[in-house]
């Protein structure tokens, strides 16, 4: 019942070998077929009795199909429960196309299995594969310590950097101090003379027109024209009077210069 | 005045007024009666509890945090330190009292080095390479009353007491690292011959790791063996003991044994394939399979 034909890998099962020469629909993996004609000989010849037998194990069969209420698939479970060698309703299972199933179907069955025992090693392609993956994405040991080595050395090498900054840094403190205090002091002094100069412009204001003025009020822009104006007006008035005064001295000096020409004139003639 | 009179008689005659035998107005009792005593079913008003219709009715309401206010994994805070937690490597902690009690049940043998698949075969520890378990490590549980000369193998010490627990009974202590596929072997070797694969090549710590197992104050497998052999004498003389001769030890063969690097049982080699129904171990008889496993 649960024999049934089987196809698969070639040089997974060297048992299969025997089987060569015979037709491989009607080969069933057990069965021997010398064994078949010795049970004929000593079987009972009546064909009655045959009939009956054949009956009897129709019914047998009918009533263990009733009696098996597991959903299993009826040969794994007998295989397993029975330990023997598994046969497989569909040679073209998914299972029977890895590696690793003939693997541990050896480690079960052992010797007797008839799996060539090479399956368990990767093949020479698969090793070269192997070897190819862990050289691409591993590291060698000696690479990881180099790694290890070199991470310590830049740790060392970024601490004794930092050591060497803060002594430099520290002997520098003085005058890094007393830059800071004199930045305070200027920064202070510029302020102080901002806060006069608008004092005086609130001062001014308030002598112009005779009460308290807001800085932010346009008055004081005002103002501030007014006063400048002023100033151009006056400081016009010194340019000329400036410019007056050296056209003067100019004049004198041209005026000196003939006189000597004079002298000068009539001391050689004098001379002469 | 009549009336004055009679109450007062009655006060005169009548008991105390005390809690129990006064009464709130009938008003007050009728209006209380209103308004908590409502009337159920076809009488009521207004239903109780969970409204006609809605979420409220059909009890979909979201759960707690999650209504109109901001959901509860925004409002908490993001954890980043537990970024990568998921893919450390774990080390189920033993204990040295632990390892004392299992020799002395007869479960772990002294007399013979103890590893990783030693303490596995107890069946006495959750040990599972699927939660990331890397090995054992052993704490310094018991170290004073730690007795036994051993020769252990585990995966991570952090005390240096557990070392010096170990090293004072004149046993010898190494720390190793087994990579993942290793660890699955190891820690069932009956369930790795039934699948019928050869032994595993050990592979080689990580980045983060190297350090660990280099040390030499860490008993690391890829320490200098004469660096250890001093720290042995310093953890001596921080702890004040004697530290015994090795030499004249009569288990010193035992207490020497080593393992390779690349070698996770004592006996076996990487790249052989130990097959349990016929009692036999096949080893590689190319060279190209022999070199890949030595490497």
């Amino acid at each position: 019942m649960f024999l049934r034909p089987i196809r698969l890998r070639q040089g997974c099962l060297l048992s299969l070998k025997r089987y060569e020469n015979t037709s491989a629909k009607e080969v069933d993996f057990k069965t021997d077929d010398s064994n078949e004609e010795t049970l004929s000989e000593f079987g009972p010849n009546i064909p009655e009795a045959e009939e009956a037998m054949e009956r009897a194990e129709k019914y047998r069969n009918y009533i263990e199909s009733k009696r098996n209420v597991s959903r299993f698939s009826r040969i794994t479970a007998h295989n397993k429960y029975k330990n023997t060698f598994p046969t497989y309703s569909d040679p073209e299972a998914d299972f029977l196309k890895s590696d690793n199933y003939f693997r541990k179907l050896y480690a079960k069955f052992g010797k007797e299995s008839g799996i060539d025992v090479g399956l368990a090693w990767p093949s020479r392609d698969q090793l070269q594969q192997i070897i190819n993956e862990e050289k691409e994405y591993d590291l060698t040991l000696e690479q990881k310590i180099n790694a290890l080595i070199e991470r310590k050395s830049e740790q060392l090498s970024s601490y004794e950097k930092l050591v060497k900054d803060t002594d430099d840094t520290l002997k520098k403190m003085p005058a890094t101090i007393d830059s800071f205090y004199q930045r305070i002091v200027k920064r202070d002094k510029l302020d102080k003379e901002k806060e006069a100069k608008k004092q005086d412009v609130l001062d001014q204001a308030r002598e112009f027109y005779g009460y308290e003025v807001d800085l932010r009020d346009p008055r004081i822009q005002e103002m501030i024209k007014k006063f400048q104006e002023e100033r151009k007006v006056i400081e016009k008035a010194k340019k000329k009077e400036e410019e007056k005064k050296r056209a003067q001295a100019m004049q004198l000096q041209q005026k000196l210069k003939q006189a000597d020409k004079i002298l000068s004139q009539a001391s050689d003639e004098k001379n002469n | 005045m009549a009336s004055v009179e009679k109450s007062l008689l009655m006060l005169r005659n009548l008991p105390r007024v005390a809690l129990n035998n006064i009464k709130e107005f009938p008003e007050v009792i009728k209006e209380r009666k209103e308004r908590h005593a409502l009337p159920r079913g076809k009488d009521a008003k207004f239903k109780l509890g969970a409204d006609h219709k809605g979420a409220a009715q059909r009890m979909s309401r979201p759960r707690l945090g999650f209504g109109k206010s901001t959901p509860g994994y925004l409002r908490v805070p993001k954890e980043y330190y537990y970024s990568g937690h998921h893919l450390l490597r774990q080390y189920l902690p033993i204990s040295l009292l632990q390892i004392q009690r299992l020799i002395d049940l007869g479960r772990l043998n002294p007399n013979e080095p103890i590893d990783l698949t030693d303490i596995c075969n107890t069946k006495l520890l959750m040990f599972d390479p699927n939660k990331r378990h890397y090995g054992f490590q052993l704490t310094d549980e018991g170290a004073d009353v730690f007795k036994s000369k051993i020769n252990i193998e585990v995966q991570w010490i952090l005390s240096e007491l557990t070392i010096a627990a170990i090293e004072r009974n004149g046993g010898a202590v190494t720390t190793k690292y087994y990579d993942i596929a290793s660890v699955h072997a190891m820690s069932d070797p009956r369930k790795f011959f039934s699948s019928g694969k050869p032994i595993p090549k050990n592979g080689t710590p990580p980045l983060n790791a190297i350090e660990y197992y280099t040390s030499a104050a860490n008993r690391g497998y890829l320490a200098n063996p004469d660096q250890i052999r001093m720290e042995r004498l310093k953890l001596a003389q921080k702890y004040g003991y004697e530290l015994p001769d090795l030499e004249k030890d009569p288990l010193k063969d035992m207490l020497s044994k080593r393992k390779d690097p690349r070698q996770i049982w004592h006996g076996l080699e990487p790249g052989w394939l130990v097959n349990l129904k016929d009692e036999v171990i096949l080893k590689p008889a190319d060279k190209e399979w022999i070199e890949y496993y030595k490497s």
